[in-house]
């Protein structure tokens, strides 16, 4: 039966593959609904009142936007998002010099070592962070006894263990190699070394690699939870998912403010996504596993 | 002239100076000294002193140790082909284009940017039998509705849960790996009268087989450590010890006890059995297509 239907003429929509295609977008929709529901539940229960909030509503019948400013004073956000932000901003610059010069290097130069050194590199990948985190926290504390620099509780010990990814070399590693061997050799005619044919023709024409890792980097800052608060003691330098953790604990059972502090938490990086969004995903497929 | 040519075969080198400092400094350096702390009793004050195998010996009659790895690898039994399988089959279910893909990949892949702390606090509400939405609708469909969170039964496939919704990444990366398939071996298998589910096995499943195998390998690898947050946050690794996992385990035994050598000790024996589940999966999906790379 249906054979015969595929057979007709495609003016004619038969009903059945109206009623597929209506079935497969409701699925589509289904499973969007499933995945962005903890999140719409965040917000919608963020905005209730705490009556509201601990009864089974899944929308406020009043909009309560005080929670947000209650939250942002009694959790102290304008202070830990500012760090978080100095800590991305510090960690990405670091993490963009090195990891572009090395990039560069492994990409466009043959030199002798290049591909064990690059091997080597790839394999500490599968070091897991689990491993490293004692004797870091051994090393930060010793570096900060026997130098000038105070790193505990400060920022060295916040960002310098990050600036070095190894996922940003590779991905950066995957881009520059693309490029036209010819753009190089002009530029050299030209008179242009390494540095300024990195600087005036590889970056601007790496714009996608550096936005994924500018993104990455900030969900690394404002995810990262052990290890700031091992080499935090003090609010000073905290970032802001050490401050959710310890407003959790004083806000006890208010669930509205507790969703309001989750919500200004995870702002800055909807942002960006919303606005990177399709660069993003776009790169992380090209460059994820593959080159 | 001579001076040139030498600063520009030294150019590499010293491209790659600060990057080789700071791996050296803090990851491989690090790793060696894990090994080395793992023979030597130290509190963090004071000078190490060897041990031999003394940690080791006491990890191992450690009932905690035992059950922080037993629950990592039960999370991982779960979690790791549940969040394959579901990453599969969401890039199998988004993978066509048409009006709104974008728009749709974009929302199933926004619970992986949510941060991890924020992310674990809104699910440990969700799963409040008492004010979170989930038990009524489980209710509603006549469903059992556990007390989850605090209930020691329920506490880890709950963890598990919240974690699967958190594959964006697997989800982008299959997508891609399915674009990669050519028109062509679909339209020869039409021709040749092989029906959906014959050209799912025969031709998707193994072109997509290496990138099925390297998300799993990634996978075990970071589910032994992404458990930190959500242990933290949701359970503090209750109840009863039912979602204590290792890195809880091992920041416990570091940081709060001042037991370095003994978490070291952990530290590397979790890690060679990270090792061998990674040599198992390979082992267990060979010829799987790896004869690419």
């Amino acid at each position: 039966m249906a054979k015969y239907v595929s057979f007709s003429s495609r003016r004619r929509r038969p009903a059945w593959i109206i009623a597929r295609k209506v079935t497969t977008y409701l699925f589509l929709s289904l499973g969007v609904v499933v995945a962005v529901f903890p999140f719409f539940w965040m917000i919608s229960t963020s905005l209730m009142s705490l009556g509201e909030a601990q009864g089974t509503r899944l929308w406020p019948s009043e909009i309560h936007l005080e929670n947000y400013v209650n939250a942002w004073k009694e959790a102290n956000f304008s202070l830990y998002l500012w760090n978080s932000v100095r800590i991305t901003f510090l960690t990405l610059a670091g993490e963009l010099t090195f990891s572009i010069l090395a990039a560069y290097a492994f990409a466009r130069i043959k030199f002798p070592g290049r591909d064990f050194i690059f091997t080597v590199m790839l394999s500490t990948m599968m070091i897991p962070a689990m491993v490293t985190i004692i004797p870091n926290f051994l090393t930060v504390t010793w570096l900060g006894r026997i130098g000038p620099l105070k790193w505990i509780n400060n920022w060295p010990a916040l960002t310098i263990p990050f600036m070095g990814s190894v996922f940003s070399i590779f991905l950066l590693r995957q881009f520059f190699a693309q490029i036209p061997d010819e753009l190089y050799d002009a530029a050299q005619i030209d008179g242009a070394g390494h540095l300024r044919f990195l600087w005036q023709v590889v970056l601007p024409l790496s714009k996608a690699p550096i936005m994924v890792i500018v993104i990455l980097s900030f969900i690394g800052t404002w995810n990262a939870l052990a290890w700031p608060m091992l080499v935090t003691n003090s609010p000073d330098w905290r970032p802001i998912a050490v401050g959710l953790v310890s407003f959790i604990d004083e806000a006890g059972q208010m669930l509205n403010l507790m969703m309001a502090g989750a919500v200004i938490a995870i702002l800055p990086i909807l942002a960006l996504y919303f606005f990177a969004q399709k660069q993003f995903t776009e790169s992380i497929a090209r460059s994820g596993l593959k080159g | 002239m001579n001076s040139l040519a030498r600063s520009r075969r030294l150019q590499p080198y010293l491209f790659l100076t600060p990057y080789l400092m700071g791996a050296l400094l803090l990851v491989v350096l690090p790793a060696g000294v894990s090994f080395v702390i793992a023979f030597t009793r130290y509190s963090g004050m004071g000078r190490p002193v060897f041990v031999g195998w003394q940690n080791f010996q006491w990890v191992k009659s450690d009932l905690l140790f035992w059950v922080a790895l037993i629950n990592s690898l039960l999370y991982i039994l779960q979690a790791v082909p549940l969040r394959i399988l579901g990453a599969l089959g969401l890039a199998l279910l988004y993978s066509r284009p048409g009006r709104a893909t974008g728009l749709y990949r974009a929302a199933i892949y926004l619970p992986t940017v949510i941060p991890d702390t924020a992310y674990a606090l809104v699910w440990t509400w969700i799963l409040n039998p008492f004010y979170g939405p989930l038990n009524p609708a489980l209710r509603t469909l006549g469903l059992p509705a556990p007390s989850w969170l605090s209930d020691s039964a329920w506490a880890l496939p709950a963890i598990v849960l919240a974690s699967l919704f958190q594959i964006g990444e697997g989800f982008v990366i299959l997508l891609a790996g399915l674009r990669h398939i050519p028109r062509e071996t679909y339209d020869a298998a039409r021709v040749d009268g092989a029906n959906r589910w014959q050209t799912f096995t025969a031709i998707t499943l193994p072109l997509l087989g290496p990138w099925l195998v390297l998300l799993s390998v990634r996978d075990v690898v970071l589910s032994f450590q992404s458990t930190f947050t959500p242990a933290y946050i949701m359970t503090r690794g209750g109840p009863y010890y039912a979602t204590h996992f290792t890195p809880l385990h091992i920041y416990e035994t570091a940081f709060d006890g001042m037991h370095f050598g003994e978490a070291a000790a952990v530290m590397l024996m979790v890690f060679i059995v990270t090792i061998i589940l990674v040599v198992i999966l390979y082992n267990l999906v060979e010829g799987w297509g790896f004869d690419e790379d």
